[in-house]
């Protein structure tokens, strides 16, 4: 549970901004309506270059916030596997719904 | 129980050049270990390694004999205290107190001026408030040894008395490793001390020393 708090914390660094592309994508899809279906593999691609761009950032600017999550038993693979994982899951989840209801 | 971090076979190369080489340091449960140097001699270099968070061409780092392999370091072993900010600005000193399953009424008997604290977020707090925090969650929360890497920077005179205080205290339940270049503070309370020099360690008998290995020019 500590470290499923941890996690959430250390998401929230960039929950905002990924979350804004998510929406940005799903969007995109309502606009298209029942054609939206073309251009998830474009939006699937788009989702994971942001999250490589995320990535990068956070690795670079916020790399010594990883030592506070290291000294709590939590490392830098466990924060980026649960948390990309996570956010990955949820966009997949969202397109699915939006295809279904546009 | 009596508990032992050892590191030895150190080799460390950065760009092409040997920073580090026939490394070798004790930290032991009731003692605490001196680490000083020149710039560039690799101090923190050294307790990254054994942090883990560093990945030399060879190492050997053992607790209690047993040796560690990975870069995983379970906090219940070892904590660490880097030169740098690492608390996230964003938590509170509520939070990061709860995190580390700290009591908030012991910093505040060390360090009353951080009472007002309790809800602010880290970013809210001044630079030397800040290192306060770092530092007492490192040294205070439960754990076999902690490495410190310049604690005393950005801290007033008098909290650096309060600090070493707590070291002492600490040092009953734990093994403290110490770096920093106000090496009288370091010297003060060390039981071994340290030099590197030309990427070797040397463990001292006097603070003498320190000056036949070039780290101080007169040593009074």
């Amino acid at each position: 549970m500590r470290k499923l708090k941890l996690s959430a914390t250390f998401y929230s660094t960039f929950a905002f901004a990924s979350n804004l592309i998510t929406l940005s994508c799903l969007f995109l899809i309502s606009l298209r309506g029942e054609k939206g279906i073309y251009v998830i593999q474009i939006l699937f691609w788009f989702k994971i270059f942001t999250l490589g761009a995320i990535f990068y950032f956070i690795s670079n600017y916020k790399k010594n916030d990883f030592n506070y999550y290291k000294n709590l038993g939590l490392t830098k693979n466990q924060l980026w596997i649960s948390t990309l994982t996570f956010d990955f899951v949820l966009f997949l989840l969202l397109i699915l719904l939006t295809l279904k209801f546009v | 129980m009596k508990n032992k971090l050892e590191v030895d076979s150190v080799i460390l190369e950065l760009d092409s050049k040997r920073i580090l080489q026939n490394v070798y340091l004790k930290s032991e449960t009731g003692k605490i270990t001196g680490l000083v140097g020149r710039n560039g001699t690799g101090k923190s270099c050294l307790m990254k390694i054994l942090f883990g968070e560093l990945t030399p061409i060879d190492k050997s780092i053992r607790i209690n004999g047993q040796a560690l392999m990975s870069s995983y370091r379970s906090p219940k072993d070892l904590r660490y205290l880097p030169q740098t900010r690492f608390v996230p600005s964003s938590l509170t000193v509520k939070r990061v107190m709860n995190d580390f399953r700290l009591d908030f009424a012991d910093l505040i008997y060390n360090f009353p001026e951080l009472e007002k604290c309790y809800h602010s977020k880290l970013s809210h707090l001044s630079g030397g408030e800040r290192r306060i925090i770092e530092i007492y969650i490192i040294l205070v929360s439960e754990t076999k040894f902690c490495l410190l890497d310049e604690p005393f920077s950005q801290v007033m005179p008098l909290h650096i008395d309060k600090i070493k205080q707590l070291i002492l205290r600490e040092k009953e339940n734990k093994g403290i490793t110490i770096t920093d270049h106000m090496y009288q503070h370091v010297i003060d309370i060390s039981d071994d001390l340290y030099v590197i020099s030309n990427g070797k360690t040397y463990l001292t008998n006097s603070p003498k020393d320190l000056e036949t290995l070039g780290y101080v020019r007169n040593y009074e």
